[in-house]
């Protein structure tokens, strides 16, 4: 009679042998193709032709946020016991997103401005009642601005972004108009030793005074000011003093003196490179390249962004998020390199970073509604607008283009 | 129940070291994913951008429940199919070494 083998035949110690040969080749197989598991479809994040269907449910679920001040109320709270900024940028992100989306389809206004102009006054609302502390992390409490009498630009610039690109879409008028807002940036900037004012006491931040910046330019195009000058000298001062010597990026953070506190940082260089985009495109464009050189990282099919270049060491912070060791990677700077890779049409790397989002961001869609469940309102009001950005800027190289030619 | 029961014995006997044993804890671990994703469980990986609910309690539920879910659904992403392929690569060996120890023994 013949005999069958068995596994259980094989003892013990080849059938080990056996099993770590057979998982080795597990590996190998599988992590070459697990990506392929969360590669969006085309035009499925971000879509030249209209909205995509991940930005279509994104914007659902931020404008559920804002027409039911219940789940608004409770999002943001828990949002602000981490980091009040966020809250703030949270909103500057979304009328971002908003006028991008009411810029590529007109016929979205109707829905869109209201909640524009909710979040513009509410925000008007609460800085008149609680000043720029409520937006700002508790530390700003216990320093003493440089700069009289203290503002904080990151109040101010995002502020007069919101206001400009809402008047992009169509023209209204806010309590204060948006020209004094810009003129007393813009005086506060000049009068500054670098260009540059504070956002907290001491701390002038990067990614602040690019967003000023940026909401100087579109106010000249708005209203026909003409702040070309001071924009030159901005831009020669921070290439010639607020630069890294060794990447050529942009500090993220120094003091009103102009001594750099943080070197070149992810969470700052791709959404700075964005904003100047509209300032001057070349310059922006060669930050982007030098920071995809320094900071881009992938494997497997998933990319990410580090927060430092090889050459600058931090601790982690508020802004670079939890950084995972070997791979270094930085969900601050993984989220705002969206910003960089969309606004330079990086499809090769935008396509990477969003299957690493849909691995590691646990989205979850619900009635037509999606959010990324490790992100919280402003890391989706990001994502939102990297997914739909593209015509505000268009909009105003337009208008600035047929300004110059008359 | 018989079929629990057969179920139950034929787990039971299966060896660890063997493809049978591979497949089933890549069962095993794509369970007890679907178990934590029908719970809700998703929901509480917010803890990875800081954001929990309000009151300590909460969060530390959150993050707890939050640390749980990441670890299954890695398990569930990347471990399980790794066993799957693993489990398939196995049998092949085993079938092979079996069937050389066989042609060794027959005369």
């Amino acid at each position: 009679m013949e005999h069958k083998p068995r596994e259980q035949d094989l003892r013990l110690g080849k059938r080990m042998l056996l099993g770590i040969v057979s998982l080795l080749v597990g590996t190998a197989a599988w992590l070459p193709l697990a990506h392929l598991l969360f590669v969006p479809g085309n035009d499925e994040f971000r879509s030249t032709e209209g909205l995509s269907p991940i930005a279509d449910k994104l914007a659902a679920r931020h404008l559920e946020l804002w027409t039911d001040p219940g789940l608004r109320r409770q999002e943001l709270d828990q949002m602000r016991v981490s980091n009040p900024e966020w809250d703030y940028m949270g909103r500057t992100f979304l009328v971002l997103s908003l006028a991008n989306m009411c810029l590529q389809a007109p016929e979205r206004k109707q829905t869109y401005l209201p909640v524009m102009d909710l979040i513009i006054e509410d925000t008007e609302k609460l800085l008149e009642e609680g000043g720029n502390l409520y937006f700002l992390m508790d530390y700003a409490k216990h320093g003493i601005f440089v700069q009289e009498p203290a503002r904080s630009l990151f109040i101010d610039g995002e502020l007069a972004l919101m206001i400009a690109s809402r008047r992009f879409v169509e023209e209204r008028e806010y309590s204060v108009p948006l020209g004094e807002r810009i003129e007393e940036i813009v005086t506060r900037m000049t009068e500054s030793p670098f260009m540059s004012c504070e956002s907290y006491p001491d701390e002038c931040w990067m990614f602040c005074n690019t967003v000023a910046v940026a909401a100087v330019k579109m106010h000249d195009v708005l209203d026909g000011a003409d702040h070309s000058a001071f924009i030159q000298d901005w831009l020669a001062t921070a290439k010639e003093r607020l630069a890294d010597l060794e990447t050529g990026l942009l500090y993220s953070s120094y003091t009103y003196g102009g001594q750099p506190l943080d070197g070149p940082e992810g969470s700052t260089i791709w959404a700075a490179a964005h904003w100047l985009e509209v300032v001057d495109e070349d310059y922006a464009r060669d930050q982007y390249e030098r920071a995809r050189k320094e900071l881009r990282a992938s494997l497997f099919g998933f990319a990410w962004a580090r927060e430092w270049p090889a050459s600058w060491k931090g601790p982690p912070d508020v802004d670079s998020g939890p950084v995972i060791p070997i791979f270094e990677v930085s969900a601050g700077s993984s989220g705002m390199a969206f910003l960089g890779a969309a606004s330079f049409d990086d499809d090769e790397y935008y396509n990477a970073l969003a299957t690493t989002l849909m691995f590691s961001g646990f989205p979850l869609a619900r009635d037509g509604k999606l959010k990324f469940c490790a992100s919280n309102q402003v890391g989706d009001a990001v994502l939102l607008y990297s997914a739909v950005m593209g015509p505000l800027w268009d909009e105003v190289r337009r208008r600035d283009r047929a300004r110059s030619d008359r | 129940m018989s079929w629990l029961r057969a179920c139950h014995k034929r787990v039971h006997e299966t060896k660890g070291w063997s493809p049978g044993g591979f497949a089933l804890r890549a069962g095993a671990i794509l369970v007890l994913y679907l178990v934590a994703h029908v719970a809700g469980l998703r929901e509480c990986t917010s803890f990875l951008s800081g954001t929990m609910p309000l009151g300590s309690f909460g969060q530390y539920l959150n993050g707890f429940l939050g640390i749980a879910y990441v670890l299954v659904y890695i398990g569930a992403v990347i471990v399980a199919p790794i066993l799957i392929v693993a489990a398939g690569v196995f049998f092949l060996l085993q079938r092979w070494v079996m069937r050389r120890r066989q042609e060794a023994a027959s005369p």
